[in-house]
């Protein structure tokens, strides 16, 4: 049991800062706001969910309830943020990108 | 070598390129939103740092911090939007410097 809860605490972990890597390379990379927000928003919220649940059982002395509640308060944030990029965006009419070249809305 | 520090050197080799990239983003960011989205980036790598050293010294002390700073950061970019939100549609505040993409 000992064994099963490690290797699958180590998993989560791994999971996590695999997807908070892909969310910094999306930042990085990616062409303009719209795309960047894309990134951020999903492998971002993925990433830090699944770091939380690998601490919460890698951790023995830490109490559930505290990992859901942060999990929760992320699970909120993240995504209405990356959101707002999108929406502040395409309100004041910043240029996007597209295959063909910049768009202006 | 305990694994615990494999996850340790694992994670922080992971976040501070995350940390590098966001720093960029601010720095050279074209567009407003761009440097915003880099902050947003930063607190959040900020709280995945916390979570690796909690892990490492098995302790559950940084709880509340991991809340506090994901409050911080979420708050300061809900201002800045409100901010942003109350400017004209086409301005040099937004549009900077993306003709040289």
């Amino acid at each position: 049991m000992e064994t099963v809860l490690l290797i699958l605490g180590i998993l989560l972990f791994t999971g996590g800062v695999f997807f908070m890597l892909v969310a910094a390379i999306a930042t990085a990379r990616l062409p303009d706001v719209y795309c960047r927000s894309h990134g951020v928003g999903k492998a971002m919220t993925l990433g830090i969910i699944l770091l939380l649940l690998g601490y919460g059982v890698l951790v023995d002395d830490v109490a559930w309830w505290k990992i859901f509640l942060a999990i929760g308060f992320q699970f909120g944030t993240i995504p209405v943020a990356s959101h707002l990029f999108c929406l502040v965006a395409y309100r004041k009419k910043v240029r996007r990108w597209s295959a063909r070249g910049w768009v202006q809305d | 070598m305990h694994w615990t520090d494999i996850l340790h050197y694992l994670g922080w080799l992971a976040f501070v390129p995350g940390l590098f990239f966001s720093v960029r983003r601010i720095s050279s960011g074209p567009t407003t939103l761009d440097r915003l989205l880099g902050f947003d980036l930063l607190t959040i790598t900020l709280v995945a740092l916390m979570i690796v050293q909690s892990i490492h010294e098995d302790t559950d002390v940084f709880m509340e911090l991991i809340l506090i700073v994901t409050a911080l950061g979420f708050f300061t970019t809900v201002g800045f939007f409100y901010y942003l939100s109350h400017l004209p549609a086409i301005n040099e505040k937004l549009n900077e410097g993306e003709e040289n993409d």
